[in-house]
């Protein structure tokens, strides 16, 4: 019996080796010898610390001491004790004690954990590239979505957006009984810039009307490019539709409708157009054709920045 | 997280030390001397982790067992520990489960390199095991007392 024993300890797929009080190694299986390269003859009767020392330090000691005068068992990872053996595999350790009579013995087992640590190391590679592909791919999203919904020359919004937002205005509106303002922008002799100063130059002149546009409205407003050099601008929850003339003085007063482009000044002006729901429509196209035909009546007054509101 | 201790002969029970996961991850960290953790997978506990946690609950648990067995004199049959992962629900679920009658809580905070890190040790013993221990307090009660 015993020697089949020893047979199945030799075999076994883990490292054994078996000490006595003395320290002096009894059993060293087959496994041992093939992760030390040590055979089984040089071992038997050696000191254990001699045959492993990186195991000849104080918490081992201490901790197999422990072991044998308590029978308590004792485990080490082969994450915080490396190179237990040797530097080639992630070993863990496991010690306990077993008695034959009065003489006492230690049982170190070593289990071999590198698959682990290879395995974890592949997932933790893949986790990266998922997560750094997940980045890219959230980022194009969030450009995709600017592109779809937002004018690439100016910052604001499109019409698509306009569209989408103006619905859900127009719907609250209607339900709460608000007023819902919509100005209708059309930059004053546009054509005349690109004519005279280039493309480029009325390119600038787009983007700065969208910023005098967003820095005259309110937070909840929305500016839109409705094409060309048309803006448009959603005044949601007025409570009154004069509040539009707050939007309109700082539209008008902004100190930045200068612009110098190849060392000439561009000066920018507006033709506004104002309708509001219900007064001039219950659709969001209707109020566009209703501010769109107020701007063409400021457009053929006199002077600059001139505005049309049916209200007023 | 649940690292778990089961002891027998004389007295029977389990011993657990458990931590919040956010706390065992930075002992893992400060086990593996490594500064700052994962941002992707900070939370997701490999085979590694919990080698690590048995490790360290072997030792905590080992010392505070194996001092009640030797001031009490009783003899124990330790077992390795077992590493859980618990939600707060499943945890009190499984304390109300598994037949102990008695518990003893301690809580304890660790110290390492200037980091506090907060956890519990939970001693679950049979109804057995707990008169056992109370006869056995009695009777060093009573040879002080002689």
């Amino acid at each position: 019996m015993n020697n089949i024993l020893y047979d199945i300890l030799n075999d076994v797929n883990e490292g054994i080796v078996i000490f006595n009080e003395e320290r002096k190694i009894s059993l060293w299986n087959n496994y041992m010898e093939e992760i030390t390269g040590i055979s089984k003859e040089k071992v038997i009767n050696s000191n254990i610390y001699t045959v492993l020392p990186n195991l000849n330090v104080n918490y081992f000691i201490k901790a197999a001491d422990n072991v044998l005068k308590n029978g308590c068992k004792m485990f080490f990872s082969a994450a915080m004790h490396k190179e237990m053996i040797n530097n080639k595999e992630y070993l863990n350790l496991k010690i306990s004690r077993f008695e034959n009579g009065n003489t006492k013995f230690l049982l170190l087992e070593f289990i071999d954990v590198t698959n682990q640590f290879v395995q974890i190391s592949t997932l933790k590679n893949h986790v990266l590239e998922l997560y750094e592909i997940n980045r890219e791919l959230k980022q194009k999203e969030k450009m995709i979505k600017k592109l779809a919904y937002y004018d690439n020359l100016t910052g604001a919004a499109n019409r698509t957006l306009f569209y989408e937002i103006a619905e859900k205005f127009l719907h609250n509106s209607k339900r709460n009984n608000n007023l819902l303002g919509l100005m209708f922008i059309d930059v004053d002799k546009f054509k005349s810039i690109n004519d005279t100063y280039g493309h480029e130059a009325g390119d600038r002149v787009l983007a700065q009307v969208a910023n005098i546009l967003k820095e005259a409205t309110r937070r909840n407003d929305v500016v839109a490019r409705h094409g060309g050099d048309e803006f448009l601008i959603l005044l949601p929850d007025i409570k009154n539709y004069k509040n539009y003339e707050v939007v309109l003085s700082r539209i008008v007063n902004n100190k930045n409708k200068i612009i110098c482009y190849d060392g000439n000044e561009i000066n920018i002006s507006f033709s506004i157009g104002v309708s509001f729901y219900p007064y001039d429509g219950n659709s969001i196209d209707q109020l566009i054709t209703a501010a769109d035909k107020g701007m063409y009546i400021a457009k053929n007054r006199d002077g600059e920045d001139n505005c049309f509101c049916s209200c007023s | 997280m649940v690292s778990s201790l089961s002891f027998g002969e004389k007295l029977t029970g389990k011993a657990n030390l458990i931590f919040p996961a956010e706390k065992m991850r930075t002992f893992i960290n400060l086990c593996l001397n490594k500064e700052e953790a994962d941002r992707y997978c900070n939370m997701n506990f490999t085979d590694v982790d919990f080698d690590i946690i048995k490790e360290i609950g072997n030792i905590v648990l080992n010392c505070i067992i194996g001092e009640v067995g030797d001031y009490l004199n009783i003899n124990l049959n330790y077992a390795l520990p077992e590493v859980k992962v618990f939600n707060r629900i499943n945890f009190s679920k499984d304390i109300e489960n598994n037949g102990y009658m008695h518990v003893l809580i301690l809580y304890i905070t660790f110290v390492i390199d200037d980091t506090e890190i907060q956890g519990a040790i939970v001693v679950d013993l049979t109804l057995n095991s707990f008169i056992g221990l109370m006869e056995k307090i009695d009777t060093i009660e009573a040879e002080l007392y002689e």
